[in-house]
């Protein structure tokens, strides 16, 4: 190596300065690598190695007391075959497009009202109660209105609802087949709702001022406006905040997991308790990390659109 | 818009118009926004009301307390040691946090300056890690963190928690850079800076905000954390307050009034976090929904 040009500016004089600007150097020679290299040791080594671990486990056969074996895609032929998965399929559709249709819609009707507040103290306080619903832990939240939706006269909405003489005796909320998914599903939505509302609530602030006042002075309707100019702008915030909650409302674990673990019988049975129950109760280790690769899978599709708008923007 | 006005001429003008007045007056306002924040209060209070009883007290249907004591949480946090929940809780969630943050940040400012080979490819692929659903990892987890011997330890959650996290905040952080001029770096340059020295002196600093905003966010996301806690920790020695709320669900019963004592100590922190640091929370959750 010949002398670097950078050793006369400084002229090290003792060994340790030496060092310190041959470490210096070196950062600097290759400081993208210094800046994102452990980064991305990290993610290579507790990311992509269980990620690879499973898909390879999705290929062999692992139950107890059966010897381990390489068995192709039987896993996932046999996952296919089961009418469970499909009913489980359908549950998960359910729960996470209601969650999501609960949420944005919701989150778009708070976004609305609070920017129709113009006091901005008034506005951060109703922002930050609604944010406790996004901030408390999940299995909290869920035990909470498990709680509440107790199914004997325990339960505050039986309690209320039997003072009120709606009903003669208590309603179990939760054991009951039809009842159970509607409630885990408006509880997801509950929790998921203020994400929706922040970020909307961000792309209503950023429409210019200036178009309203023009489509007031045009004597525009309040609803009018809204069509030309608030929704347009808005969509792209719509279009992010639903890929993100329904992706997330998918996958969901610990709401339904508190709730109902997946019950009365399998009626509230998703992916994610699905998952959980092979692997972590059956131990069927390879039948679960097939069912997971089916859930990666279409996240992914999904993904793929999210990341492609992302770039677009970074681009554009 | 003239399709749209025909559509509507059959109802007047005014009428239209008056209509979306009451709309969006201020009381029709208010009121959405009181329904959604009675949703937040009442749920709150009734568990708080809850834990002011005892397990037996609970039975009683009055919807006040009769005689409201704190002995609920003396029996939890301190006879059945859920303080030790609590205490894992922090350790955790601070752990992960300050991980989160050492890596994050220069792999945010890497990401945000430089170009370099396969950094597109790179890029997508820390998108990918952060939308990839965590639940399909819970089984390689498990195995793995039960062939290291990290099953039921604090090492193993913080682990999980760092790959849950980590992806999603080098997004966030690169966001925050995107949005803080290159040409500060550059005449830093000029004057004499090594690259280091202007991401450490002039960018950092400038970024402080947005490190703040990730440090927190990062700390609520591990306090909440559910499903990695479950798998890996079975004993109170090693489980978060998040999961060991989970503990007073019995498979006959539920021991109502200790569980909302629980539950009130495990929300009390998130409540807090959101009273003080709202702004924060806030940019930091656009900055991670929304392209720069």
């Amino acid at each position: 190596m010949s002398v670097e040009p950078e050793a006369q500016f400084t002229e090290p004089n003792t060994s340790v300065q030496r060092a310190y600007s041959r470490i210096s150097q070196f950062v600097n020679d290759h400081i993208v690598l210094m800046l994102l290299g452990p980064a991305l040791v990290v993610i290579a080594a507790i990311f992509v190695y269980p990620v690879v671990y499973l898909f390879r486990q999705s290929l062999y056969l692992t139950f107890p007391g059966v010897p381990v074996r390489f068995i192709g895609l039987e896993n996932y032929a046999e996952m296919l075959e089961t009418s469970a998965f499909w009913r489980y399929f359908r549950h998960t559709l359910v729960y996470s497009f209601g969650s999501l249709v609960l949420s944005v819609g919701s989150g778009l009707a708070v976004a609305l009202a609070l920017n129709h507040i113009t006091r901005q103290r008034i506005q951060n306080a109703y922002s930050t109660v609604l944010m406790f619903a996004w901030a408390m832990p999940l299995a909290v939240v869920a035990l909470i209105w498990r709680w509440i939706f107790t199914g004997t006269e325990l339960g505050l909405i039986n309690r209320i609802l039997l003072d009120l003489g709606v009903i003669d005796q208590a309603v179990a909320w939760l054991a009951s087949p039809n009842l159970a998914m509607l409630i885990v599903t408006v509880t997801d939505g509950w929790a998921r709702m203020p994400f929706a509302m922040i970020v909307l609530l961000a792309g209503l602030q950023s429409i210019p001022q200036h178009m309203y006042d023009a489509a007031k002075v045009d004597g525009a309707t309040s609803f009018q406006t809204f069509r030309a100019i608030t929704l347009p702008f808005l969509r792209p915030y719509l279009a992010i905040v639903a890929l993100i909650n329904w992706m997330f409302a998918f996958r969901a674990f610990a709401v339904i997991f508190t709730m109902t673990s997946g019950g009365p019988g399998t009626r509230t049975t998703v992916f994610s308790i699905y998952i959980y129950r092979l692997g972590m109760i059956n131990f069927n280790f390879g039948l679960a990390s097939a069912v997971a690769v089916f859930i990666i899978l279409i996240t992914l599709a999904v993904a793929v659109f999210y990341v492609h708008r992302i770039l677009g923007g970074v681009q554009g | 818009m003239s399709l749209e006005e025909e559509g509507n001429n059959r109802i007047s003008y005014e009428t239209r118009q008056r209509f979306w007045g009451v709309v969006e007056s201020p009381h029709v306002v208010h009121l959405v926004l009181a329904i959604a924040v009675l949703t937040v209060v009442v749920p709150l209070f009734w568990e708080l009301l809850t834990s002011l009883r005892t397990n037996d007290a609970v039975y009683n249907l009055g919807y006040l307390p009769q005689d409201p004591t704190l002995s609920t949480y003396y029996e939890v946090l301190i006879e059945q040691n859920y303080w030790k929940a609590v205490f894992n809780s922090l350790v955790i969630s601070t752990s992960t946090t300050i991980a989160v943050l050492v890596l994050a940040t220069p792999a945010g400012y890497a990401f945000s300056r430089f170009r370099f080979r396969g950094d597109n490819a790179l890029f997508i692929g820390v998108l990918f890690s952060r939308l990839f659903p965590p639940i399909g990892l819970i089984v390689p987890y498990y195995q793995i963190m039960s062939w290291a011997g990290l099953l039921n330890s604090l090492p193993g959650i913080i682990i999980a928690q760092i790959y849950l996290w980590l992806p999603l905040m080098i997004y966030i952080l690169r966001n925050f850079f995107m949005s803080i001029p290159s040409d500060l770096d550059e005449s830093a340059r000029v004057d004499g800076c090594t690259r280091f020295q202007a991401f450490r002196k002039i960018a950092l600093p400038l970024a402080g905000p947005g490190v703040a905003a990730c440090g927190i966010l990062t700390f609520l996301y591990s306090w909440r954390e559910f499903l990695f806690s479950l798998i890996v920790t079975s004993d109170l020695q090693s489980m978060p307050i998040s999961v060991a709320v989970y503990r007073f669900v019995g498979d006959v019963s539920v021991q109502w009034a200790s569980l909302a004592a629980a539950c009130i100590v495990a929300v009390l922190p998130t409540i807090l976090v959101v009273l003080f640091f709202q702004q924060y929370i806030v940019s930091g959750l656009t900055a991670g929904a929304l392209k720069e």
